[in-house]
Order: C-alpha cells, then sequence, then structure tokens
C-alpha cells in the first residue's frame, strides 16, 4: 500500500461499510470489507469502532448467533451526517488531486 | 502461542485501562477469533501481531481520542443515540463493582462480629448482644432480661463498682490483644517492605557509590596517586555493576507490572465469583 490512510478517511471508510447494512454488522465482517478496498493491518480497526462508538456515530448491541453473543455495530443519524461531511470532503479533495495530476505532461 | 496464551496477555497488558474498555477491547478480540475460526487462528495472529501490538495501538488511539475531542457542536446533540446500551453495559460493571462493595461491607461486618466474639470479657459480650438486639430488630421493643445491665434497673453503688472493674479489667486485655494483632502485623509488613525496598533500590545505590568512589579515587589521586588509582578503579567497578542492576530491576518491573496487577485483579475476581455460586 503506497498512501496512508489518515484517521478520518478511515473513520469515514468504517462508517460506510457499516451503513451498508441497514442492521448493521459485526466486526469482522466490517473487517474483511474494509480490506476489500483498503490494504490496512486488522489490529487497526478495533480502535475506530470504539472510538465511533463514543462519539456516537456507531450504535452498539448483541445478537445471538450459533449459541454465542455476536456484537453488532449500527450506524446512528449522527454517523450518517458525518459521513456525509466526509464524503463531501472527499469529492472535494480527490478531484482537486485528479486535476492536479491531469496537468502533469509527459516531457519528450 | 495460541489464541488463549494471547488473549490473556493482551488482558494483562490492559491493566491500566478503566475496566469497561478493558473488557470492550477483550470481547472484541475473542469474538475476532471466533468468527474467523479455528483454522484462521494462526493467521489472525500473525495479521494483528503481538498482544504488545495491539494493547499499545488500543492505548495511543485512547489517547488520542482524548486529545481530538474538537468535535462540532452539531454532533454532540443526541438526536436517537441508543443509550440505553452503553448504560446496559455499565449496569455489568456497576453491577460487579456493586458486588464488591456488598462483599466487602459484608466482610467487615463478620470481621466486627468476630471481634466481640473473641472478647471473653463480660462488657464485650453483654454490648455485642445488646448492639446485635439493636441492629436485627431496631424497631422491635427492646425486651429486657430480668437483671439486664443496661435495663430499667436503677443504678446502685455496686453496680458503678462492678461497671469499674469490667472497664479497668476488660480493656486492658482487648487492648493488648489488638496492639498484638496490629503490632505483628505492622512490624512483619514493614519488614518485608522495607526489604523489597532495599533490593530495588540497591542498583541504584551502587550506581551513586560508584561516582563517589571515584570522585574520591581522583582526589585522593592528587596526593597518593595508588590509593587514588585504586579508589577510582573500585568507584568504576560499583558504577558498572550498579548500572547492570538498574537495567535489569527496570525491565523486571516493566515486564512483571501487568502480571502482578493481573494476579490482584483475578483473585478479588475469583472471590466475586465465589461468592455469586
Amino acid at each position: 500500500m503506497v498512501f496512508n490512510t489518515g484517521a478520518a478517511l478511515l473513520d469515514a471508510i468504517v462508517l460506510a461499510a457499516v451503513s451498508k447494512e441497514a442492521e448493521g454488522t459485526y466486526g469482522y465482517k466490517i473487517t474483511q470489507d474494509v480490506r476489500q478496498a483498503l490494504d490496512i493491518s486488522e489490529s487497526t480497526l478495533y480502535p475506530v469502532l470504539r472510538r465511533l462508538q463514543k462519539d456516537h456515530c456507531l450504535e452498539v448491541y448483541d445478537k445471538e448467533f450459533g449459541g454465542r453473543n455476536r456484537r453488532y455495530y449500527k450506524i446512528t443519524p449522527e454517523g450518517y451526517a458525518q459521513l456525509w461531511l466526509y464524503m463531501e470532503e472527499w469529492k472535494n479533495y480527490s478531484c482537486k488531486i485528479s486535476e492536479f495530476f491531469e496537468e502533469v505532461k509527459v516531457h519528450e | 502461542m495460541n489464541r488463549e496464551i494471547f488473549l490473556k496477555r493482551l488482558e494483562e497488558l490492559l491493566y491500566d485501562l478503566p475496566e469497561e474498555e478493558r473488557i470492550s477491547a477483550l470481547e472484541y478480540y475473542e469474538d475476532y477469533f471466533e468468527e474467523a475460526g479455528p483454522d484462521m487462528e494462526l493467521q489472525v495472529m500473525k495479521e494483528l501481531g503481538s498482544p504488545e501490538r495491539i494493547a499499545a495501538i488500543i492505548k495511543t488511539n485512547l489517547l488520542r481520542e482524548v486529545e481530538n475531542r474538537s468535535t462540532d457542536g452539531e454532533f454532540t446533540e443526541h438526536g436517537y443515540s441508543a443509550p440505553e446500551f452503553d448504560e446496559k453495559k455499565n449496569e455489568v460493571v456497576l453491577g460487579s463493582e456493586r458486588l464488591h462493595e456488598q462483599e466487602e461491607e459484608g466482610e467487615k461486618k463478620v470481621f466486627q462480629e468476630n471481634e466481640f466474639q473473641k472478647d471473653t470479657s463480660d462488657k464485650g459480650q453483654r454490648k455485642s448482644a445488646h448492639y446485635q438486639r439493636m441492629y436485627e430488630h431496631p424497631y422491635e421493643e427492646q425486651t429486657r432480661k430480668k437483671g439486664s445491665f443496661f435495663g430499667n434497673k436503677k443504678w446502685e453503688g455496686k453496680d458503678i463498682i462492678i461497671l469499674l472493674l469490667i472497664i479497668f479489667i476488660g480493656l486492658p486485655i482487648v487492648g493488648n490483644l489488638i496492639e498484638f494483632v496490629f503490632g505483628t502485623t505492622l512490624g512483619l509488613a514493614a519488614t518485608i517492605f522495607t526489604t523489597i525496598l532495599a533490593v530495588l533500590l540497591s542498583g541504584f545505590i551502587l550506581l551513586i557509590v560508584g561516582i563517589g568512589l571515584f570522585i574520591i579515587g581522583i582526589i585522593v589521586a592528587f596526593s597518593i596517586p595508588i590509593t587514588g588509582i585504586y579508589l577510582g578503579s573500585a568507584g568504576l567497578f560499583c558504577f558498572g555493576i550498579g548500572l547492570i542492576l538498574s537495567w535489569i530491576i527496570v525491565k523486571l518491573w516493566k515486564h512483571f507490572i501487568p502480571y502482578v496487577i493481573a494476579f490482584f485483579r483475578n483473585l478479588s475476581y475469583r472471590r466475586a465469583q465465589r461468592k455469586e455460586k
């Protein structure tokens, strides 16, 4: 992985991953999901989830599965608001950089 | 290393986190291993790295979160947030804390009752019976035994004498007993504590002694070269040993403090578990 993912971007990606499911998903699935798009270490996901939960962007609930309790994360309205903000910011940011790259000319 | 050892070590390393945080993190990683399945266990551990690494990541992120509390005002308003989920978790933690408190109070009560039982003097027993009656039946009328000491009987001369005798004989006995118990425990504790302290400090003391000797050696060398050289080299030697000892002590301290704290915590958890049963 060439570009490192900043904290805000990671928050945004995790929020997006969780928001894909109406009823939320559990930690392991979120990690696998995110790792399909980004090459990040599995050890970085928990602090992000924990932080988002404490900032009330995600809420947790337990649901039984296969005889044990699984912890599900679900996005909250605040989480959605934050996600939209991030997505807007990303659009601006990535567009500016893309435009910048397009101005690169190959010099013979 | 297997999953149990990994998780156990992680639990020890998170000793300085608040209980809620520690439990949350451990449950997350336990679940993670569960989801991955037993055949992915080694793979997951390779990806996660060492328990030390996970613990460090968790702790740095918690610190950072505290610093980055520059949240926009609008997002701190609680629209639909589900505090009941958080509170439920809090209740579980509080429950066990309450259990601890109850347990401590229960033990205190037992100790007090035992104290009265140990006390063989008349005064103690009657007082204990009296207090127990008061405690257990606070709203019932005090049934007065015939000839009860604190009853309605009029205070006569000989009663005062008997009371005085009990005080002057009973109290010293009790006092001596308490003094003995306290004295020995305190003495023992002090011995253990100072021994440990001495061992810990030995490394650092040697360092200082070494430096001191070296300096003295140089000063003396100006008058008596040989003695000076001797003292100086002795100083360097002490300094070297002091360095090694200090380094070992610091390393051991950092490594073992998590175990020690986890040990004491396990003790109180086990007591709580036994009480629950």
